[in-house]
């Protein structure tokens, strides 16, 4: 009997360590979400809107486009380890494209992430400090669209990043700088109805705003049918040119290592 | 001569793959540092562009608030230089390295604060520290004479020691075999990011766990109001801006009695 219970006892200790992370992540999220709404309700001091945008958007904006951002996750390190331990000749070999086995990879976890950390976080925070509803069905379903053409652009951008690591050591420095531009410029954490004008205007011609904060206009209904098309139709253009970048950089990078006799 | 041209174009071939090597190298360091640079600047920025549009944070402008977060990276960049073996500690007693290090003749703790330390940390969370310092520290109104400076460098001794005390009391949960590292992450990192912003704008709940539990209130927050006295410091006790730089070594003594205390468990349970 011992023995059975010492394997139980492992299994039971492993599932408990991951369910300490899992509650660990959905307090981190939260905590997240929690102090910027604290710093913004102090910035507001007390009124209902300021610029025309009431606080609830403001709470809406963070509970949704910064809960999301815990959960898009993207491997930017996938082909520089492939690099460093020499499969990528494996992977050129294969019939299967390398690029579309990573993005199912990450759409597991994105998915996995989804349920157990966005969920709860959503849960939580709408209770304590309340979230706008969608501005109607039919704003919900061009929401979940917008959502996934965000995530699209994020995942192009991703994949340049991972494209540099057929030339630079090290990925993490591009990585890092690259989420820092994201966390600055994308809404997450300083809303861009808020954000200076003429920084606002540059950001508008970059791939930034395409990815949580577009999606967000259209759940607030603050876009008309028009306009939800026109900014739907931007955001596909960033996807296509940034993905044809990657794409001209994964040849590129192909011809320097097969060039080196790998 | 054919041959010595060879020996000289191969050489040549040598020298420029080495200094090709040795760019690339810097070129990654210095992409590096910027990267961290960039990453912890992140936060300051984004206050500094939200602040545009509303000016004030509970009273505090930009510049005060500047000063108030140049403080946490200042005392971190000091901290990292001695406390790295600590904040690594857990790894060295799951890899084993403790029982070796416990065999020596010199104390455990001395052995593992200088084991290590993480230079690019320190200077990246430093040399930001001394950047924001260098901008908002003329601008808030402060008269910087004998009694303002010395209350500054105490302050700041305190707060390396404060963190130092959570970073020994995180640590000494490794000799009960506990993981720490997501402790560590709940406990300190989120409590210095709270800390970031005046905690008067924080829920009671907050306030309290930032003022006993994990007290990052005394490294930034109480000092800063001692050299400036805001208006939202009447909801705390005023006490607290003037036992600020003296709470560093008491809460550092009570770590530090707990950690031998967590060694003495460890060593008497047979390892």
């Amino acid at each position: 009997m011992t023995p059975y219970l010492a394997y139980f006892k492992i299994s039971f200790k492993q599932n408990t360590v991951y369910r300490i992370e899992w509650v660990l992540g959905i307090v981190n999220t939260c905590v997240q979400i929690f102090i910027l709404i604290a710093i913004w309700k102090a910035l507001y001091s007390g009124q209902r809107a300021m610029n025309g945008i009431d606080f609830s958007v403001i709470a809406t904006n963070f509970i949704i486009s910064l809960g999301l951002s815990n959960v898009f996750y993207t491997n930017d390190f996938a082909i520089q380890r492939k690099l460093n331990d020499g499969s990528i000749a494996n992977e050129l070999l294969k019939p299967i494209d390398f690029r579309k086995i990573l993005l199912a990879n990450n759409l597991g976890e994105i998915v996995f992430k989804f349920f157990s950390n966005f969920i709860p976080s959503l849960i939580i925070t709408s209770l304590a400090i309340g979230i706008l509803p969608p501005a109607g069905i039919l704003a919900l379903f061009f929401y979940a669209i917008s959502m996934v053409l965000g995530f699209a652009v994020l995942w192009s951008i991703s994949l340049i990043v991972q494209m540099t690591a057929f030339w630079i050591i090290n990925v993490w420095s591009v990585s890092t700088i690259k989420d820092v531009f994201i966390r600055v410029l994308s809404g997450i954490a300083l809303p861009l109805w808020f954000m200076p004008k003429p920084l606002l205007k540059i950001i508008e011609y970059t791939p930034f705003d395409s990815i949580y904060h577009i999606p967000m206009q259209i759940y607030l209904g603050q876009l008309g049918l028009a306009e939800i098309g026109f900014s739907m139709m931007k955001q596909i253009i960033w996807v296509a040119v940034l993905y044809g970048i990657s794409v001209f950089m994964w040849h590129r990078g192909k011809e320097k290592i097969i060039m080196q006799g790998g | 001569m054919s041959e010595i041209v060879d020996t000289l174009s191969m050489y040549l071939y040598y020298v420029r793959n080495t200094v090709k090597a040795w760019f690339q190298y810097k070129l990654d360091a210095c992409l590096r540092s910027f990267a961290v640079f960039m990453r912890e600047a992140a936060g300051i920025i984004i206050i500094y562009l939200t602040l545009k549009s509303f000016k004030l944070l509970n009273g505090w402008n930009t510049a005060e608030l500047f000063f108030l977060y140049s403080i946490l990276f200042l005392t971190y960049g000091i901290l990292i230089i001695f406390f790295t073996g600590l904040r690594d500690f857990e790894f060295t007693v799951s890899k084993g390295d403790l029982d070796r290090i416990l065999l020596r003749p010199r104390g455990i703790l001395f052995q593992v604060l200088s084991s290590n330390s993480d230079w690019f940390a320190a200077i990246g969370h430093g040399g930001l520290g001394i950047l924001l310092f260098v901008i908002s520290a003329n601008k808030i109104g402060i008269v910087w004479n004998f009694s303002t400076i010395a209350y500054y460098v105490a302050v700041i001794i305190s707060g390396v020691l404060l963190q130092g005390a959570m970073f020994l009391i995180i640590a000494s949960f490794s000799f009960y075999f506990i993981r720490t590292g997501n402790i560590r992450a709940f406990f300190y990192y989120n409590g210095r990011n709270f800390a970031g912003y005046p905690i008067s704008i924080y829920p009671k709940l907050i306030r309290i766990l930032l003022i006993y539990v994990v007290p990052f209130a005394f490294v930034n927050y109480f000092p800063v109001q001692y050299l400036l006295r805001k208006d939202d410091m009447s909801q705390f006790p005023v006490a607290f801006i003037y036992i600020a730089p003296f709470i560093g070594i008491v809460y550092y003594t009570i770590a530090y009695a707990f950690w031998r205390f967590s060694l003495k468990q460890y060593k008497s349970s047979g390892n």
